[in-house]
């Protein structure tokens, strides 16, 4: 059973958290800040401490279907002693009476630990700004959308991500051709020369991410990719607290199919840059092989944002590392019809114009 | 009337006949004011028109004639060979000539003569006709006349060639005869409109696909370009095999000719001594 974990600050006994501007644990009460560093002997500590909890509950009234409780587990805020239910893969959260930052310890022991994490540098204002600007310049966001915009929810996430490192070896073969025109008094030539093209060659990729989290959509992540790895840090758990965090739940065999096909076709795309000198180069055969493989299990900062809108749900997610806002938008199909309309009137009435001049001129 | 008609025509016809074959060499002798109304401006010898299209024609060209000062002459013939001639040009200004048509002393005017047998068209211009029936505009006439004269239908070749030669004249007395760089023009086509509606709706569509692409930013990744290791590439061999060359040719487009004409008429000589311009064709 999953321990948890409350950073308690040792001057005030208050609930502490990360701090994304400074880089460090601060007391929101009394304004301590600490040293992540300093906390990790800290943290040790308070592991040590920590003993197994007990949680062996009576439920009152019916009793659960069998597998219901399955994924569901409950904590008791070490605040205020209030119920706190998430699901089994919860790391990370806040207690909902109290509102104080709560990790659970047990979700990232061993194998489950963690190799790195990248601590969120943008905080929840930044993410507000971001959307802001998100909703600028878009003709054809419907205004409502725009001017009654309410966030229905707003959470910093520690995403789990799979990070795989590989040396791919590559033979690839090309059919390239280079053409060559000429003209006499009575012909025009075009001569098409056809070539193979056989490059070999080897390429290494550095922490080619996979989200390792079923309930985030995996083209959501990739969206705000790239994370820049020299962010990174050894993982503590310290980093979660005034967070939500998630362990994996897709598990790096299930995940590197992903990560293979990224890696196959940026290797297809920089061979095939090295084919120069030709008109067209088409990719007959293309044989990689990928070793050296290795999974890192990763921790990144995403903020997300959602909000529903006539019915829909739309979620944001932005890079808490880099401040890469995305999120698909709807459409209002009146303005783009107007637009459609409206365009199509103006294009063909000036395309008309120029072919009337051109008659005109005699040219047409 | 058609009854005279025929008559009055087949007498000329046969003035024309006698006159060319027995007294070739007889100079022109010119009338004040010609003798074109002794012979109709429309004549059908190889009856190719209707009563009805043979008076309407008649009716047409004498009201444009006289209007103009300006003789406007259709004549039809079986063949070359049932007139005895062998050359469209040679035929059409001898009888322009004996037939005296043309206004004034420059025996203003223009003949137009279709061969049905030949399948062949000729103008013939004197005086006046020469400036406003350039060798360019002739072609051009040609050009409006022979699809309804391939079709045979005479009379709308033929109503076609009095429209445009009022016209030609009216160009001329305005100082600019349709020419090279002056020829009648079709109205712009109204495909052209369809082409622009096709334009206006393709960059609208890309317009607004592409303020549509704005409001999407969730896609999946297809490369891995970002994490590629810096310095990590080597290629340890390439080679590039040339297979084989395939030579495609395609003949030039002739360059036209009539771009390098000045324009203008070209005239000649007929055998009465009277110049004359013109040109022709096939249907």
């Amino acid at each position: 059973m999953a321990g948890m974990l409350e950073y308690k600050c040792p001057c005030c006994d208050g609930a502490i958290k990360f701090d994304s501007a400074t880089q460090k644990m601060k007391c929101p009460y009394c304004d301590t800040e600490f040293d992540v560093d300093a906390l990790k002997g800290y943290d040790q500590d308070l592991k040590e401490d920590a003993k197994p909890s007990e949680m062996e509950w009576a439920t009152p009234g019916g009793s659960w279907a069998a597998g219901e409780t399955a994924g569901l587990n409950t904590y008791a805020c070490k605040s205020c002693g209030g119920e706190i239910v998430g699901d089994a893969n919860m790391a990370a959260s806040a207690c909902p009476f109290c509102g104080n930052p709560i990790v659970l310890t047990g979700q990232f022991a061993g194998a489950l630990r963690p190799d790195m994490i990248i601590p969120f540098k943008l905080d929840k204002k930044a993410a507000k700004a971001k959307l802001k600007e998100h909703l600028k310049g878009k003709t054809l966001l419907p205004r409502v959308f725009r001017s009654q915009n309410h966030i229905d929810e707003i959470k910093g996430v520690y995403v789990p991500f799979w990070l795989f490192d590989s040396d791919a070896d590559a033979q690839l073969r090309f059919t390239a051709t280079r053409t060559r025109c000429w003209s006499d008094k009575k012909y025009d030539y075009t001569e098409t020369s056809y070539y193979s093209v056989r490059r070999d060659g080897t390429l290494g990729f550095d922490s080619v991410p996979v989200d390792g989290s079923s309930k985030m959509e995996d083209d959501l992540m990739e969206s705000i990719e790239p994370f820049g790895m020299k962010d990174a840090v050894p993982f503590q758990t310290a980093y979660l607290a005034g967070y939500v965090a998630d362990k994996y739940d897709v598990s790096a065999e299930d995940s590197i199919e992903r990560a293979n096909r990224r890696i196959r076709q940026s290797t297809e795309d920089a061979f095939r840059q090295t084919v120069t000198g030709y008109e067209t180069v088409k990719l007959e055969n293309s044989s990689i092989q990928l070793h050296g493989g290795k999974a890192k299990y990763a921790l990144f900062p995403v903020w997300l944002l959602s909000t529903s809108w006539r019915g829909d749900n739309y979620i944001f997610a932005m890079n808490g590392q880099t401040g890469k806002f995305v999120g698909d938008l709807p459409v209002d199909k009146a303005a783009a019809r107007k637009w459609m309309l409206g365009l199509t009137a103006a294009i063909t009435a000036a395309s008309y114009g120029v072919m009337w001049l051109l008659w005109l001129a005699r040219i047409l | 009337m058609k009854k005279t008609a025929t008559r009055l025509r087949s007498l000329c016809a046969a003035l024309v006949l006698l006159t060319l074959l027995f007294t070739l060499s007889v100079p022109a002798f010119g009338v004040e004011g010609g003798f074109a109304d002794l012979y109709y401006r429309m004549n059908d010898s190889a009856e190719v028109l209707t009563e009805d299209e043979d008076n309407e024609l008649e009716d047409a060209l004498e009201e444009l004639s006289v209007r103009q000062s300006f003789d406007v002459v259709i004549a039809t013939i079986d063949s070359l060979e049932s007139v005895g001639y062998d050359d469209m040009e040679t035929y059409a200004d001898d009888l322009y000539d004996y037939c005296q048509f043309g206004y004034g002393a420059d025996m203003d005017g223009v003949l137009l003569l279709v061969s049905k047998g030949d399948r062949k068209w000729h103008i013939s211009t004197c005086g006046y006709g020469i400036t406003a029936f350039t060798d360019a505009g002739i072609a051009y006439l040609g050009e409006q006349m022979t699809p309804a004269l391939a079709e045979g239908d005479y009379a709308a070749a033929f109503r076609t060639f009095i429209q445009w030669s009022d016209t030609y004249v009216t160009a001329a007395r305005e100082g600019h005869p349709y020419d090279v760089k002056n020829l009648p023009r079709e109205p712009l086509s109204p495909m052209f409109l369809l082409l622009a509606l096709g334009i206006g709706l393709a960059v609208a569509f890309v317009v607004v696909s592409v303020m549509k692409g704005q409001l999407r930013s969730v896609a999946l990744q297809q490369t891995a370009a970002n994490y590629v290791r810096e310095g990590s590439m080597n290629v340890t061999g390439h080679r590039d095999l040339f297979l084989y060359r395939d030579v495609h040719r395609t003949e030039r487009a002739e360059e036209r000719e009539s771009s390098s004409s000045s324009g203008g008429s070209s005239t000649h000589t007929s055998s009465s001594g009277v110049t004359h311009g013109g040109g022709g064709g096939s249907f």
